[in-house]
């Protein structure tokens, strides 16, 4: 199981908002960002919220768990 | 017409600390090739009657000028956002180095001009001294880059947002870690295997001891500097918790690694220990670090 996240599609949606900016709003370093994005690091629980309160959306509209199991 | 430098948010000290770094970085250049001529000069033997021998003395205050106000530079474009990219990292490397470098150039030339008397060879000395120039010129061009490119305001981010935790800080501590930790233990195999007959709290241990503190100094420094940091308040937080993941990783791994590489020195000194001290560090080590270990994992599982 993987959780994958929207985050690059958000973050281009709200006028093409840099990683910087979105660490800058969560108070995280970019290379944090960078690292969920790409799937490598998994945030904490306070940390999701607050991605997803930033964009105004759920943290299940943000993150979701993938099952790579099923697609075998 | 007085041409103004791009920088964000115009920090004038950082433009003064930029230019100031610029002419030591050009008179500091001059000075390689001064120290390239001294070195040949003196090399070559007999020395040259008009030879100026000041020369050297102060091609170091210069280095210790640029060096402090490299340093202060870097920590005032941190603050304005200095962006990590390879010229950076170069001219840490290097520049941590040549710090270092201070005290055993001038150790180098105090043993060759000691040596010089008694027509001593001083190879190795020498061998120090022209890779210390190298990495010098190293410096000097990757360091005029660097600062053309802040002058451009070409190293730092972008961004309008200024960030809650700065991961420059961070990624230049690790840097620094990395080079004084790679020229200490160089230093320490170097000492360990040429200085075999020296006993034990011979002068030439102290001053061992000595130069490896001089090697530890710049990552002491930068450490000491985060503290103060913290304690004025300027960080609002020290890690985030990608980098408390990534520390608390590297911690184990920094644990592990060190029992194979300590079990190794052990084995390469077991034939020459003279005494039971000579062979229990290891145990000692073993032991501390195990137990210090489990008990802050096992504090910090328990916790709450």
């Amino acid at each position: 199981m993987e959780l994958e996240n929207n985050i690059r599609r958000l973050r281009f949606d709200n006028n093409e908002m840099s990683q910087e900016e979105l660490a800058a709003a969560v108070g995280v370093t970019r290379q944090t960002i960078h690292a969920i994005e790409k799937g490598k690091f998994i945030p904490s629980t306070l940390l999701a919220f607050k991605i997803a309160g930033f964009f105004g959306k759920n943290v299940e509209e943000v993150f979701h768990i993938t099952d790579n199991r099923v697609n075998k | 017409m007085r041409k103004s430098i791009n920088l964000p948010e115009s920090d004038n000290r950082l433009k003064t600390l930029i230019i100031a770094t610029l002419v030591l970085l050009i008179l500091s250049s001059m000075w390689i090739f001064l120290d390239l001529y001294a070195y040949l000069g003196i090399r070559a033997r007999p020395v040259p009657e008009e030879f100026p021998d000041y020369m050297l003395g102060t091609g170091f205050i210069i280095r210790i000028l640029l060096y402090a106000s490299f340093a202060l530079m870097m920590f005032r474009a941190y603050k304005s956002g200095l962006r990590i990219n390879l010229l950076t990292v170069i001219c840490i490397l290097t520049g941590v180095l040549l710090i270092i470098s201070l005290v055993f150039d001038w150790a180098a030339l105090t043993d060759i001009s000691h040596d010089y008397g008694i027509a001593g060879d001083c190879v190795m000395e020498w061998t120090w001294l022209f890779i210390s120039l190298a990495v010098k010129l190293v410096f000097s061009i990757a360091g005029l880059l660097l600062v053309i490119s802040m002058m451009k305001g070409k190293s730092f981010a972008t961004q309008a947002v200024k960030p809650v935790i700065n991961e420059a800080y961070f990624e230049i501590t690790q840097y620094v870690g990395i080079v004084c930790g790679l020229a200490g233990f160089a230093f320490t195999l170097y000492a360990d295997v040429s200085l075999q007959e020296w006993r034990f709290g011979s002068w030439l241990v102290k001053l061992l001891l000595f130069y490896c503190l001089t090697i530890i100094l710049p990552y002491l420094s930068i450490t000491v500097m985060w503290l103060i940091k913290l304690a004025r308040r300027d960080e609002t937080s020290r890690y985030d918790e990608k980098q408390k993941q990534d520390i608390a990783l590297s911690g184990l791994t920094a644990w592990l690694a060190s029992i194979p590489v300590m079990t190794v020195v052990f084995v390469v000194d077991f034939a020459g220990s003279g005494s039971a001290t000579d062979l229990l560090w290891l145990p000692y080590y073993l032991f501390s670090t195990l137990f210090i270990f489990s008990l802050s994992l096992l504090i910090r599982f328990r916790k709450d």
